[in-house]
């Protein structure tokens, strides 16, 4: 057993409410560079919507991820060692600039300095990459909150095995639906940037699980671009290297929180450590498509175990990490309660980044009912319709509620249970019943048998219902992040030591990105 | 003539081995940060294709045809002994240069022209592709003009270069050779002296090794097996990340 | 850096120089450069006998003729347009040797002639008789020739330069003379002797140092003289360079075929094309 620590992460999607705030933090961070501009390491799509960059989910077009042949073993779908350096002169799926968008930014000083004249100065949206004046064809979010759209909506590739007419209800106006998904890198177990990049500049920190390019080695062959399937390795075209999300690793190390996290407004996302097994990934990560998302959870170890606390330290864990390991929110929202999934586990790269599904607005139902009552209650000038319909939003069962969820529930299994219904299915109850549980608590209505039966059907108890709940809703800082000191004093320091450089470097680059004499 | 001849096919040779290798090692160990060439196809795609990939695989058959010429001229001498299969591979050696040639120019039709590939150009790219222009140009003439030079290179250009590399520099055979082919000859050390400055460094930095690297890469910033050993003695373990 | 490269340059060419003006002594000169077509006694070979030639004439034109024949003649110089005629039209190589390497060269000539009362050549009937050789002598020649037969030294087949135009005979190469006719042009004497003292450099670095054995000089000898009785009388127009231009047309087709169908698997547009 070869016990590893992960910084992992829980965004719980019923909160998100889609205010880019994190999205915006990073930017400000990381991407504000020339070359970086398009690069939003986090970005929030709307789902259903075709996301960033452009139908990014659909791998026939973007070759990312790991492929699984009939013996069981699997490589990389679109790169790795033959393909990826038989495409290296054109790599023939690499995602181009129009894919994202081209960034560009306004003359604003044209407002000014605009000699006088008939017409209104304008501010000319000018390409940030030539310099030169554009059209503006797409942007960073581009489709937000245009779940219905014929052009985006509908070519979300995670509707196919959707019957039509299922599709054409998820669009009409009245029944029309949406949730936000905010992504950033998922620091995967089995991460295939990593194992595409030929010259070896990306890689796994043993420490902590952070995947990073190591910048000087990265040599643009680009093929990490190509082979992440969630499109999270960027290539900076004016650098000539990739880039990806580093989750603020010198915030972490200094026991800061990455600033997406920091900035999250709806408080939707959790980071705790997440002790594994390295020694079973690859065979996790080969498992048949219905074990998968179970096969890396039991990646996952148990940090109370003593047998597994015993191998961590000789691993080299720090006490403090196993401790962190203990009382990691993550750890009880994946493993605890089981109600945190991986998004699009089918691409086999094991993410530790868990997503709680959203419950969506379940789906109304007509019903007749006798309105006259209403009717007479009315000034007799108003204009009255006699229609004897009301939307109905009981059901009898409460927990069939889920199934009449606005979104198919095989959408939601097609992002969040690699295909499986139940998996989903599962967690939507869990969630639905501390719902029941909470309203009985605290308006009363329910009933103590049909709370009781609820949680009994999805073998939760009343305690771990209101775990739940506390921590989804209540949870202060302190709860949702549990970050272990970085031990510098043991590493001395984790990349360099700033000893050496001090007075010598400073920010930004150390050498000028420019090539030739 | 004979200061010219001795200074283009002696004195240029060393000039550019010493400054191929004294280049490199410099350029590698300051600047390597911009040890690679900037690949500029997530700005333009198709004609990237139509101008990199028979380019590419043009030069590669005739760099290593040249390469081989030269290490094993005995291997393509036996090979030719059959004037079919003389034939056969300088007929291919042929197509491989027209390729090369009518790639390299529309990557250097494509780079002039295209305004965001012209941003990310440097003057020593659009130098380096016409000397390449140039160098293929000639290398298609001699192949058409004086033909059999899959033969004759293992007979001139192998003991020329052999003599070179001995330090015992003959030039008696490279200097009775017609212009075009001496032309080709001084091009390509030019072109070797300059390797360092510009963007066919990539090719000293080919991935190789990936082919027998495992494919997930782990590094650990402390040695993770005495860190918590109080017995260990106490070290600044540096990561190699490079 | 630009100074420091003209300082290696500079030093190279220094070097270079000293190189190459280490001094041989006329006899090996005369050997390796002048022996191919000149004897010293010994009769006309492609080019004059020059025994007592320092005699016949001054020292001045003759380093002059020796180091560059070529520009002495297009000077106009009439002694050396009359050797020129004298010999065939066959120019002299130009021979890249100093003042003091030409004095050399005259100084061993002169030691060397012998007395002009007492000549003695060998026949041309010794060096090839027309009238002893077999078809098979002129097949080997053509094999030895176009390469599917090795010399028993080692060397590189004649074709990678030469041409000998003729039917059944392989595209010969073109870096150096068409040798179809060099029979007439140089006679017996002159091939042979060039086959076994080639006086070029590239000849010297195949053979110099792995000379042709007597049988290979004869076949070949045999085949050229084969080449030059059938090209006397006809003419050979059955070029098919046209096949080998045609081959690589094919083969071109053949590589942008494989191009396009890896370019059917290219994603050329972007998926937002559509906006």
């Amino acid at each position: 057993m070869d016990v590893r620590s992960q910084i992992s992460m829980l965004f719980h999607l019923d909160k998100c409410i889609g205010c880019h705030t994190c999205s915006l933090a990073c930017k400000n961070i990381w991407t504000d560079r020339k070359g970086a501009e398009y690069m939003w390491w986090n970005n929030v799509e709307t789902k259903p919507g075709t996301g960033y960059p452009t139908k990014w989910e659909d791998q026939g077009i973007y070759k990312g991820g790991w492929d699984r042949n009939a013996k069981g073993n699997i490589s990389l779908t679109g790169s790795g060692k033959y393909k990826g350096l038989l495409n290296i002169f054109h790599n023939p799926h690499l995602p181009l600039l129009e894919d994202y968008y081209e960034p560009w930014t306004y003359k604003y000083l044209d407002l000014i300095e605009s000699p006088a004249g008939d017409d209104q100065p304008t501010a000319r949206p000018v390409s940030l990459v030539t310099g030169k004046p554009i059209d503006i064809k797409g942007g960073p979010n581009w489709d937000d909150d245009l779940s219905g759209t014929p052009e985006y909506a509908r070519h979300d590739p995670n509707l196919k095995n959707l019957s039509p007419a299922e599709q054409e209800a998820m669009f009409q106006l009245e029944k029309m639906a949406m949730f936000y998904l905010p992504r950033i890198c998922n620091h995967c177990l089995n991460p295939a940037c990593v194992a595409s990049c030929p010259s070896g500049a990306i890689y796994k920190r043993g420490e902590d699980g952070v995947v990073l390019i190591n910048q000087k080695v990265c040599r643009a062959w680009r093929m990490c671009v190509t082979a992440c399937p969630y499109k999270k390795s960027y290539y900076n075209w004016d650098t000539g290297k990739s880039e990806k999300c580093i989750l603020c690793y010198p915030r972490l190390e200094a026991g800061l929180t990455p600033a997406c996290m920091h900035s999250c407004v709806g408080r939707i996302r959790y980071l705790g450590v997440m002790l594994y097994d390295a020694d079973k990934i690859e065979e996790a990560a080969s498992a048949p498509i219905d074990e998968l998302i179970d096969r890396q959870l039991d990646l996952i170890l148990d940090p109370f175990d003593e047998n597994i606390i015993e191998s961590a330290k000789a691993n080299g864990v720090a006490d403090t990490t196993i401790h962190a390991a203990q009382t990691s929110p993550v750890y009880k929202f994946v493993k605890e309660w089981k109600i945190g999934l991986p998004l699009h586990a089918e691409y086999r790269t094991l993410p530790m980044l868990f997503y709680v599904p959203p419950m969506l607005p379940i789906m109304a139902s007509l019903s007749q009912t006798d309105n006259s009552s209403q009717a007479e209650k009315l000034d007799p000038i108003a204009k009255f319709w006699d229609k004897n319909n009301l939307y109905d939003t009981t059901s009898e069962s409460i927990l069939q509620t889920v199934e009449q969820a606005r979104f198919p529930v095989k959408y939601m299994a097609n992002m969040f249970g690699a295909g499986n219904e139940e998996k989903v299915m599962e967690v939507l109850k869990k969630q639905l019943a501390v719902r029941v549980h909470r309203r009985e608590v605290t308006v009363g209505d329910v009933g103590p048998e049909l709370t009781n039966s609820t949680l009994n059907e999805v073998n939760l108890t009343a305690e771990i219902a209101d775990d739940i709940y506390k921590l989804t809703s209540l949870a202060k800082f302190e709860d949702r992040f549990n970050i272990p000191p970085a031990h510098r004093e043991q590493a001395f320091e984790m990349l360099e030591n700033t000893g050496d450089v001090k007075g010598s470097t400073g920010f930004g680059f150390k050498e000028a990105p420019k090539r030739g004499l | 003539m004979n200061a010219f001849d001795n200074f283009f096919f002696i004195a240029l040779p060393y000039a550019a081995l010493l400054m191929f290798f004294v280049g490199t090692i410099y350029r590698y160990k300051a600047t390597k940060f911009k040890f690679s060439s900037l690949s500029s196809q997530f700005l333009e795609t198709r004609k990237l294709y139509w101008g990199s990939v028979p380019f590419h695989w043009g030069i590669l058959f005739l760099f290593f045809g040249h390469l081989i010429a030269f290490l094993f001229p005995s291997s393509i001498l036996l090979w030719n002994q059959q004037p079919v299969r003389l034939a056969i591979l300088e007929i291919s050696a042929f197509v491989g240069g027209i390729i090369a040639f009518v790639g390299i120019i529309s990557l250097l039709y494509r780079r002039l022209t295209n305004p965001r590939i012209r941003k990310v150009t440097n003057y020593m790219d659009n130098i380096l592709e016409l000397l390449l222009i140039i160098q293929i140009f000639l290398g298609l003439w001699v192949a058409y003009g004086y033909r059999w030079g899959s033969s004759w290179f293992a007979s001139i250009l192998t003991p020329y270069l052999n003599s070179i590399f001995s330090f015992n520099p003959n030039i008696d055979a490279v200097i009775a050779l017609p212009l075009v082919v001496q032309l080709h000859i001084i091009l390509a050390f030019i072109i070797f002296m300059i390797i360092p400055f510009t963007r066919l460094v990539h090719l000293l930095v080919f991935p190789l090794s990936y082919l027998w690297r495992p494919y997930q890469k782990v590094i650990w910033n402390w040695n993770r097996r005495q860190v918590r050993n109080s017995r260990a003695k106490w070290n600044i373990h540096k990561p190699n990340n490079t | 850096m630009k100074c420091f490269v003209q300082k290696t340059a500079l030093l190279f060419l220094l070097i270079s120089f000293n190189l190459t003006s280490a001094q041989s002594t006329g006899q090996d000169i005369f050997s390796k450069t002048c022996f191919a077509c000149h004897t010293i006694g010994e009769g006309k070979r492609v080019g004059p006998d020059l025994a007592n030639v320092h005699q016949r004439r001054n020292e001045e034109w003759l380093i002059k003729f020796i180091q560059s024949s070529n520009s002495l003649i297009e000077s106009g110089d009439s002694l050396a347009i009359a050797v020129f005629e004298e010999n065939n039209k066959i120019l002299m190589p130009d021979q890249p040797l100093t003042e003091l390497e030409a004095k050399a060269v005259i100084d061993y000539i002169s030691s060397n002639s012998p007395d002009p009362n007492n000549p003695n050549t060998k026949t041309p009937k010794q060096i090839f008789d027309p009238t002893s050789i077999t078809q098979a002598d002129i097949d080997r020649g053509k094999n030895l020739f176009e390469g599917t037969e090795k010399f028993e030294n080692g060397g590189a087949s004649c074709i990678s330069c030469h041409a000998v135009e003729m039917p059944g005979v392989f595209n010969g190469g073109m870096l150096a003379k068409d040798i179809t006719m060099v029979f007439s042009r140089m006679g017996a004497a002159g091939v042979d002797a060039i086959i076994r003292t080639p006086p070029f450099p590239a000849m010297i670095n195949s053979f110099g140092e792995n000379p042709l054995t007597d049988k290979e000089v004869k076949d070949l000898l045999a085949f050229l003289y084969d080449a030059d009785q059938w090209n006397q009388t006809k003419k050979y127009s059955g070029n098919n360079d046209i096949v080998l231009i045609f081959a690589v047309i094919l083969g071109l087709n053949f590589v942008f075929v494989l191009f396009l169908f890896k370019w059917n698997r290219v994603k050329k547009n972007s998926v937002n094309s559509f906006r």
